[in-house]
């Protein structure tokens, strides 16, 4: 079902949301861009976020679901690649999943590709640094959106920030 | 142009965002990225607000 957001304009750089004024009737009004003062409510806790057809940025916790997106991103780091095995790790519990190899891990991380779900034991990281950890999760967001960008026919200019961010620029036509 | 920028640090969090977009494109155009895992966190960009509000005339 669609809603129409209905958006008052107050003084300050604010608006009212009919959307979050379900939630918390008399709420103070928002302040554009989003930004929350203490004991603020704002656009997260609104029972239509998840659908609202406002503009937007978001932030978005990569789940490594995708067998084809893992591959390439192991591709990327120069490590072997991953294949479905049971592996047992130290507390002797066996997970079954896509088993990649980070460099200077002991044990390898296992993806359960249903879930998103990562099984490792890094010791804390005397077994394995968790850089190596984020790299893969880096470069499979990296290589998942080129490929879901690719999929539409969209083209991807890609780049490396100073801080070692990667950009993806997509033009949308 | 309209571009959606997608920033990857290196812990892995994504940062999407649309630019030159109006109204409900945005949305439908970013819904393809979202594959990419669990949006945590959404803003409302202001260059869009304006819309919103001829919108509303239309209809009231």
């Amino acid at each position: 079902m669609n809603h129409i957001t209905v958006l008052h304009f107050t003084g300050a750089g604010r608006f009212h949301c009919d959307g979050l004024s379900q939630l918390h009737p008399g709420l103070r009004p928002v302040r554009i861009g989003g930004g929350l003062q203490p004991g603020e409510h704002g656009c997260p806790e609104c029972p239509r976020f998840a659908k609202c057809g406002m503009s937007h940025t978001a932030t978005i916790t990569s789940e490594l679901k995708d067998p084809a997106a893992i591959l390439a991103a192991a591709k990327e780091l120069g490590i072997a690649e991953p294949k479905v095995e049971t592996v047992q790790l130290y507390d002797g519990q066996t997970y079954t999943g896509l088993a990649v190899r980070l460099k200077g891990w002991q044990y390898p991380v296992v993806i359960d590709t249903r879930t998103g779900a990562l099984h490792y034991d890094n010791y804390g990281g005397s077994w394995g640094k968790e850089e190596e950890l984020n790299r893969l999760k880096q470069f499979y967001g990296v290589c998942k959106a080129t490929m879901i960008a690719k999929s539409k026919g969209y083209i991807v200019h890609r780049s490396t920030l100073p801080n070692g961010t990667v950009k993806l620029q997509v033009p949308v036509v | 142009m309209k571009t959606i920028t997608i920033e990857i640090d290196t812990a892995g969090n994504i940062k999407r965002e649309g630019f030159g977009f109006k109204g409900k494109e945005c949305d439908e155009k970013m819904k393809a990225f979202d594959e990419l895992g669990k949006v945590t966190e959404k803003k409302l960009k202001p260059e869009y607000h304006q819309t919103v509000t001829t919108q509303q005339k239309v209809g009231g």
